[in-house]
């Protein structure tokens, strides 16, 4: 499992750009889509609205229209004198025949000119008194030759309007046909209309009062709405309100009839009306909601996938920098990513190649140098030890440094054996319990000659029963010697070094401390790196090929222990190798 | 992260906008409508919502004999056709209510000092007598018939209907009297609960629609006619009080 670091900037960004190129087009197709549909449906619900108006508004047209007709043709077709020779008796046939042609008359008179009804014939009263309606406005109207409907009366037996229509003879007026016509078809009409489950219709006459339609409470027939803004409005298609009728939110529609003056209403409950278009919202805005949740869950999940192998090649890169050229990248998707990871594979097989060679080469040249620098070495000392004759002091003089530098060359090449034989995994180590203190006496005495040099004292007193150690002796040995070697090296005059031990369950500390100029907290980091030297160190006279604690920390993890240093700048230094207890 | 966590936040409220807005068509807030209180006839300052009325059966001291002890189970089945034809003219923004008055009063005069023995129905001046004794007696504190309980507006408007024994009909102020032959003949009997009504509707200040006219017949002869000016109630009587309304434009004069 690779470790997910907490910045992953380029996943983030996969999310984020996943999610805006996904979420976008959904959300604005989702909106498009609920657009179209709602405006599509409106239009339908404003069609289906103006067409049962229409409708319902030609009915009642038609239903007035045949009245008037009735009741204007049939009396234009007598004379003057046949009119005034009858007694009344035409009046009296014509009122029979209209209350008996129409099922709407309830009430069928004539009135003379002075305003005195002269006949009258009634469905609900067999002798029906004649009445004097001169002073009636409607009837005024009608002996100036316009043929009028009153307003509506309401009634307890139901609703009903008087028609007057002037009876012309010869071009004149002789008349006046009055007819009180019976509304009930009408409301019939209106009642009997239905759009969707809850759907109305009102109907109203030219002063705002309900003639027909469905009684809902107080808006009955009888009620006046003409303080009703909408009242007013001539035409007025698919506006969406609330209603002071059913106190609802209501799709609405109203005309005008123009002959009569009255006007229609239509109302339908929104929720009645946009139940099927709400259904198909909902269906709408639960795959948008969907759609974005997938997309939600989906985004870090793909974007995961993307970066992983990304992520596989960071971790590797990181370990071939360390120095394991043995670790390959398994990336299977097909694409360029799969080509980079083959690619990288292939660098590593040839960094790794490289490294061979180069270590190769450092045994070599080593390995060669070694015979020649020895041999110099050798050559020199019996030069300087006399073994060639008495050297004069001048030459003495120009081999001494040649033998120092020689000597330096002579550790290079043994170090650098070294090292290239730990990179070959070349270098033996025999891991056995040892009695450590018998490996530090033994280099306490071999240094004694160099700390006198230095007046620096080395103290060990190691606890007598301090157990032995899982170490190689000879690699043991080497390790304690380097590091005490640097102590005295890097040691000030009538400085000190301890060696001193500490046991903690199963581990055995060794630890070298010293006062001497001691380690930046910096140095430290790339203190067991390879050529390293600190550069106060480099500005010294003190000689030192870097490779030293390299060396020694290689010896001590192959030997399964941990090597740790704590210093700082001019305060010494401990270096503690930790193996463990036999 | 931050800038996940701001385009989730514009997400969410991207969702909420299309859930709440997209596709919704806006609804035109609550009109409302004023509720309509009736009131007095061109008198806009008096409500008429509730009526209360107060019936009485009035006798002259010399018509004990024709007066009848089951006055009260007579006039109530019009009283009752009365707030029916109410109910559908006011459509229920107007209410009735009525008692009867416990028993009959004995009127001080006798019925020719009343003139109340005309058959036809005439305005308020013919029978202004006995509404000058209802208030003496039944209205004015010290009256013998006085009770302030009875002229309390407790229950609405308070309106008077007087039955009395004699012959015609008027409305007038706060007073309407029908003769209680007209609703016990059976020659009224089509149309008493319309004269009743018509009569109580003179005390909500309806105003007659009809006045005296002249009628000149073919052969010259001028009769004396009652001429309307519209065939509603206030108009015309004679007819059943089911086939019979107000007129439109009087509703409107009383804010309806």
């Amino acid at each position: 499992m690779i470790e997910v670091k907490s910045k992953s900037r380029i996943r983030d960004k996969f999310i984020l750009y996943f999610v805006v190129l996904s979420c976008l087009p959904v959300l604005l197709l989702g909106i498009v889509s609920l657009s179209a549909v709602s405006v599509s449906h409106r239009q339908s619900v404003n069609d289906l609205e103006y067409q049962v108006i229409l409708e319902k508004s030609k009915n009642i047209k038609n239903f007035f229209d045949n009245i008037q007709s009735t009741l204007a043709i049939k009396v234009e077709t007598l004379d003057a004198e046949a009119l005034s020779k009858s007694n009344s008796l035409w009046q009296t046939s014509f009122a029979e025949a209209l209350l008996k042609e129409n099922t709407s008359f309830l009430e069928v008179s004539f009135a003379d000119l002075q305003g005195k009804e002269i006949v009258k014939k009634s469905k609900t009263n067999k002798n029906p008194d004649l009445l004097y309606i001169t002073k009636s406005l409607q009837f005024q109207k009608a002996i100036r030759g316009e043929a009028t409907i009153s307003s509506v009366h309401t009634k307890i037996s139901g609703q009903a309007v008087t028609i007057m229509v002037p009876v012309f003879v010869e071009g004149g007026v002789h008349n006046v046909v009055i007819a009180e016509v019976d509304l009930s078809p009408i409301n019939k009409l209106m009642k009997g209309t239905v759009l969707g489950s809850s759907g109305y219709i009102l109907l109203l006459d030219e002063s705002g009062t309900v003639v027909a339609g469905e009684s809902i409470g107080s808006f009955a027939p009888g009620y006046n709405l003409s303080n009703w803004e909408r009242v007013s409005r001539t035409l007025v298609i698919g506006g969406r309100y609330h209603s002071p009728v059913k106190n609802v939110p209501v799709v609405g529609s109203g005309m005008s009839i123009s002959n009569i003056n009255w006007s229609i209403f239509v109302e339908w409950p929104i929720s009645d009306a946009d139940n099927l278009i709400n259904e198909i919202r909902n269906k709408i805005l639960f795959a948008v909601f969907l759609s974005i949740i997938v997309v939600l869950l989906l985004a870090p999940i793909i974007s995961s996938r993307l970066v992983y192998p990304i992520r596989l090649l960071e971790k590797t890169s990181r370990e071939i920098e360390k120095g394991d050229f043995e670790q390959k990248v398994e990336i299977k998707t097909g694409d360029e990513l799969q080509e980079l990871g083959e690619s990288f594979n292939r660098m590593a097989v040839g960094l790794k190649r490289l490294q061979e060679l180069k270590n190769e080469f450092v045994f070599i040249a080593a390995h060669e140098l070694r015979a020649p620098v020895t041999a110099i070495k050798g050559y020199l000392s019996l030069l300087l030890e006399g073994d060639a004759g008495e050297l004069p002091k001048r030459v003495r003089d120009f081999i001494s440094p040649v033998k120092q530098s020689n000597d330096r060359l002579v550790t290079l090449v043994s170090d650098l054996l070294d090292v290239a034989r730990s990179e070959a995994g070349q270098l033996g180590i025999s891991v056995v319990a040892s009695d450590i203190k018998a490996q530090i006496n033994s280099i306490i005495k071999e240094v004694q000659p160099l700390l006198m040099e230095k007046y620096i004292i080395l103290t060990y007193e190691p606890e007598p029963d301090l157990p032995l150690v899982f170490v190689d002796e000879t690699r043991f040995k080497e390790v304690i010697m380097n590091l005490v070697s640097n102590s005295i090296k890097y040691g000030s005059n009538n400085g000190w070094i301890k060696i001193t031990h500490v046991v903690k369950n199963d581990i055995v500390e060794t630890i070298v401390a010293d006062n001497g100029r001691g380690i930046s907290e910096e140095d430290q980091k790339h203190l067991f790196q390879k050529f390293f030297r600190a550069d106060d160190v480099k500005k010294t006279p003190i000689q030192g090929t870097g490779l030293g604690l390299f060396i020694t920390k290689e010896l001590v993890e192959k030997m399964g222990g941990t090597i740790t240093v704590k210093s700082s700048l001019g305060k010494g230094a401990a270096f503690t190798v930790a193996f463990r207890r036999g | 992260m931050k800038k996940i966590f701001v385009t989730f936040i514009l997400l969410i409220l991207a969702l909420v906008w299309v859930t709440l807005y997209a596709g919704i068509s806006r609804v035109e807030p609550t009109e409302k409508l004023e509720s309509k209180i009736p009131h007095i006839y061109e008198k806009e300052d008096m409500p008429i919502d509730k009526i209360s009325i107060l019936v009485y059966y009035f006798i002259p001291k010399d018509r004990l004999d024709d007066s009848i002890n089951n006055w009260k189970a007579v006039t109530d089945p019009h009283l009752q056709d009365l707030l029916k034809f109410h109910e559908v003219q006011f459509f229920g923004t107007s209410k009735i209510s009525y008692d009867f008055f416990p028993q009959p009063i004995v009127g001080e005069k006798t019925g020719a000092e009343y003139e109340t023995n005309i058959s036809e129905h005439y305005g308020s001046g013919e029978m202004s007598s006995i509404i000058e004794e209802m208030t003496k007696r039944v209205l004015s504190e010290g009256g013998d018939y006085y009770d302030p309980k009875d002229t309390s507006g407790e229950r609405g408007r308070r309106v008077y209907l007087v039955v009395f024994e004699g012959e015609g009909a008027a409305g007038s102020g706060d007073f309407g009297l029908i003769s209680r032959s007209y609703l016990t003949l059976s020659a009224y009997q089509t149309f008493s609960s319309t004269f009743l009504a018509h009569e109580f509707y003179h005390t909500l200040g309806l105003p007659d629609n009809y006045d005296e006219s002249s009628y000149v017949f073919g052969d010259s002869q001028q009769v004396s006619m009652l001429n309307l000016t519209s065939k509603d109630i206030m108009g015309y009587v004679r007819v059943p009080i089911e086939s019979t309304y107000i007129e439109r434009e009087t509703l409107q004069k009383m804010g309806l």
